[in-house]
C-alpha cells in the first residue's frame, strides 16, 4: 500500500512544504497535484498530522493499550511546588509533557506561556494557556475535553491554528479540579496589535480594508463553525512582523470560557437584553477595530445621544466626524457593524466582508493619497483622449475633404464634366462651418 | 537471580559486540519481564496511574541488572529490546481489548453494526487498540522502506526515550533523529488514517 511511489520525492516534498506556512503549502501542493496528484494527496495528509500535538504517537501507548488511565505525560518533580508557591510555573518546568520557556503574560483568570511540546530545545515553540488552578470546574474540564475536535479542525490564515485543546493531567496532588488542569496550544504569534502596526508603519488604507475584510472572512469561518469569540478587540489581532498576515488570537481560549466567565458579565448580560446573536457581538468587535483603523482611536460615545431603550449600546461618533476624509461608502459598513440596534447591525461576518471587498474593488474609493494619484492618471487620460479625438477629428476633417475633392478628379471624367480642382473644391464646402 | 544478571550483561554485551544471536537470546528475557509489570498495571488498570513506557523499561532494567552502573552501549541494546518487547505485549494487549469488545458486541446482535460506526471518544479503549493494531502493520512497512525512521520510532514511542537518549543509542545526531521523528511520525499517522478510515464504496472514483 505504501510504496507506490518513490519515498524519496516524498520526503523532499512533506519536509519542504512544512516549512510553508499554510498559503505557501497549499500553493505548492496545488502545483505538485497537477503533475504527482498521488504523491501531493499524501503530503497533504502527512501535514494534516503533521502541525498537531496530540496524535496517539505523542500519547504513552501503555495508554492506548489501556494499560493507563490518565494522560502519561510528564510533569517534572518541584513544578507543582513552585505553583503553588508562586502562581505560576517556572521556566524549564516539564507541565503535562510541555517544557515552559517563559511566561507571555498573566491575567485574572489565566496564565499564557511559550513552551514547547517536546524537551527538545529546537521543536517549534507555541502559546500555551492555562487556566488558574482554582478556576478549573468540573463543567470546564468536561467541555475542554470535549470541544477540541471541533476547534483544531478551524483553519484559517487570519486566525492563530488551535494546535492542542483539552485538560493536562498534573496529578491527583495538583490543585484545580481533580488535579486537571483546562489548556489550549495555539500557534505562537508574536508581535503588535493591528492598530498598532497600522500606526507603525502608516497602512493604506485600503491595506487598512484588506485586513478588515481578512478579519471578517476569519470570523465567518469560526461562526460557521458554531466558534465565536465574544470578547473579540484590537488587542486579540496580532500581526507578527511586517507584511505578515493579521492573526485573531485567543479563539479557542475565549469561546470554551465564555459560557462561564463572560455570562457572568455585565456585557453578556446585555447582549443577551438587546437580542444580539453571538456572531453580532464579534462583528461590533470588528466594527470596532475597523473604526480604529481608520480613525485613530476607538469609537466614542455620540455626545448628547441617549442609549434607546431595549438596547445595550450606545451609539458612537460617526467616524466621518473623527476623520472627514472617510467615504460616504466605507463610513456605511463601519456604522452599520456598530449599530447600536442589532436589526440594524450586519447579521453574518460575510455580509461585512462582502461589503468592504466591494468597496476594495472600486479604483481609488477612499485614499485621498490613492485618490490623488487616480485623479492624475485620470486627468491624463482625459487629456491623452481630447487629444486623440482631436486628431481623429482632423482625420476625418481631411479625409473628408479628400473624399469630397478627389471624387470629382476620378469621377468627372465618367460624368462627362468639366475637372474641378481641389482648392475651388474646397473652397465651396466649406460655408457650411 | 544473580545467574539471571550475569547472563544478560553477558547477552547485552555480546549484542553490542554484534555476536550473532545475542540480542535473540536477550528479547524473551525482557519480554518476560515487561510482561509481569505491565500485568501488575492491569489490576490496577483504575487506580490512576501516570506511565510513559520509559517507567516501565526502567522498572525492568532495575530488576534484571539491578541498579549496577552499565556502559551506554550495553543500555542501549537493552531499551532496543525493551522497545521490541513492549511493542509484542502492548499489541498484543490491543487485540485482546479488541477481540474482548467484537465478542461482546456479538452477544447483542443487533449492535454489531453499530459498534463500528460509533464514534471514536465513545468507544474508550477500542479505538485507542485499533489504532495500536494498525500502528504495528503500519510500522511494518516502515522497516521496509526506512529502517532508520522505524528504529527511532521504536525507541521514541514503545521505549519512552527522548531525542537525546534517542540519538545516543543509535549514534546519531540528535537534529537527524529529530528529522527522522518527524518525518515518520506524520507518515505513521497517514497510514493509521488510511488503515482506520473505512473503504471507499465501490461506486467512488479510487484516488491515490
Amino acid at each position: 500500500m505504501s510504496a507506490t511511489h518513490e519515498p524519496i520525492a516524498l520526503r523532499q516534498l512533506f519536509e519542504q512544504a512544512a516549512l510553508l506556512d499554510v498559503a505557501g503549502r497549499a500553493e505548492l501542493l496545488s502545483r505538485v497535484r497537477l503533475v504527482q496528484p498521488d504523491i501531493a494527496d499524501e503530503v497533504e495528509g502527512m501535514l494534516r498530522h503533521h502541525v498537531r500535538d496530540d496524535a496517539m504517537l505523542d500519547r504513552s501507548p501503555l495508554q492506548a493499550a489501556g494499560l493507563s488511565v490518565v494522560d502519561g505525560r510528564p510533569t517534572s518533580g518541584g513544578a507543582l511546588d513552585y505553583e503553588r508557591e508562586h502562581g505560576m510555573f517556572a521556566e524549564g518546568a516539564i507541565v503535562g509533557g510541555y517544557t515552559i520557556r517563559r511566561v507571555l503574560g498573566a491575567g485574572g483568570s489565566s496564565i499564557v506561556y511559550e513552551a514547547t511540546r517536546d524537551s527538545d530545545a529546537t521543536a517549534t515553540p507555541i502559546a500555551l494557556k492555562l487556566i488558574r488552578p482554582e478556576l478549573a470546574t468540573e463543567a470546564m474540564v468536561r467541555r475542554f475535553d470535549e470541544a477540541g475536535a471541533t476547534l483544531r479542525e478551524l483553519r484559517h490564515p487570519a486566525i492563530a491554528a488551535c494546535v492542542a485543546v483539552g485538560n493536562l493531567d498534573l496529578g491527583g496532588s495538583a490543585m484545580g479540579w481533580g488535579g486537571h488542569r483546562p489548556f489550549v496550544a495555539t500557534e505562537l504569534v508574536c508581535g503588535t496589535t493591528a492598530p498598532v502596526y497600522a500606526n507603525a508603519v502608516a497602512l493604506s488604507t485600503r491595506d487598512k480594508l484588506a485586513l478588515v475584510a481578512a478579519l471578517c472572512d476569519a470570523a465567518d469561518h469560526a461562526h460557521r463553525h458554531g466558534v465565536h469569540h465574544l470578547r473579540l478587540s484590537a488587542s486579540h489581532v496580532l500581526i507578527g512582523q511586517p507584511g505578515a498576515a493579521a492573526k485573531i488570537i485567543d479563539l479557542a481560549w475565549a469561546t470554551l470560557t465564555s459560557g462561564e466567565a463572560a455570562s457572568a458579565t455585565p456585557l453578556a448580560r446585555r447582549s443577551h437584553a438587546s437580542h444580539e446573536t453571538p456572531a453580532q457581538t464579534d462583528i461590533y468587535a470588528l466594527g470596532e477595530i475597523m473604526y480604529e483603523l481608520l480613525a485613530g482611536h476607538r469609537p466614542r460615545p455620540m455626545v448628547g445621544a441617549a442609549q434607546l431603550p431595549g438596547l445595550s449600546r450606545m451609539p458612537v461618533e460617526p467616524i466621518g466626524r473623527a476623520n472627514p476624509s472617510i467615504a460616504p461608502g466605507l463610513e456605511a459598513i463601519v456604522m452599520c457593524a456598530l449599530a447600536p440596534d442589532p436589526a440594524r447591525r450586519y447579521a453574518r461576518a460575510r455580509e461585512m466582508a462582502a461589503d468592504v471587498q466591494r468597496l476594495l474593488a472600486l479604483p481609488a474609493f477612499i485614499d485621498p493619497r490613492q485618490a490623488a494619484l487616480v485623479h492624475r492618471r485620470r486627468t491624463r487620460r482625459v487629456a491623452v483622449l481630447v487629444g486623440a479625438m482631436v486628431v481623429v477629428g482632423l482625420c476625418v476633417r481631411l479625409g473628408w475633404e479628400w473624399a469630397r475633392s478627389s471624387p470629382r478628379v476620378v469621377i468627372a471624367p465618367v460624368e462627362g464634366s468639366e475637372a474641378i480642382g481641389p482648392d475651388q473644391g474646397s473652397g465651396q464646402t466649406q460655408p457650411a462651418k | 537471580m544473580n545467574d539471571e544478571k550475569t547472563r544478560i550483561t553477558r547477552l547485552l554485551e555480546d549484542a553490542s559486540l554484534g555476536r550473532a544471536g545475542a540480542t535473540d537470546a536477550l528479547l524473551p528475557l525482557v519480554y518476560d519481564e515487561l510482561r509481569k509489570l505491565a500485568a501488575g498495571l492491569m489490576s490496577r488498570e483504575k487506580a490512576g496511574l501516570t506511565l510513559q513506557p520509559t517507567a516501565l523499561v526502567h522498572e525492568a532494567y532495575l530488576r534484571l541488572l539491578g541498579p549496577s552502573p552499565m556502559n551506554w552501549q550495553n543500555r542501549a541494546h537493552f531499551f532496543g529490546a525493551a522497545a521490541t518487547a513492549m511493542r509484542r505485549i502492548l499489541i498484543d494487549r490491543a487485540r485482546h481489548v479488541k477481540a474482548a469488545r467484537v465478542n461482546a458486541v456479538s452477544s447483542e446482535t443487533d449492535q454489531v453494526i453499530a459498534a463500528d460506526s460509533t464514534p471514536a471518544g465513545e468507544m474508550g479503549g477500542t479505538h485507542d487498540a485499533d489504532q495500536l493494531i494498525a500502528l504495528d502493520a503500519a510500522l511494518e512497512d516502515l522497516a521496509k522502506r526506512d529502517s532508520r525512521q522505524h528504529d527511532v520510532v521504536m525507541l521514541r514511542y514503545f521505549a519512552g526515550l527522548t531525542i537525546d537518549q534517542t540519538a545516543e543509542a543509535l549514534s546519531l545526531s540528535t537534529g537527524t533523529v529529530k528529522n527522522e521523528w518527524t518525518y515518520a511520525r506524520a507518515w505513521l499517522l497517514h497510514q493509521i488514517e488510511r488503515r482506520m478510515s473505512p473503504p471507499a464504496p465501490p461506486s467512488s472514483p479510487a484516488r491515490g
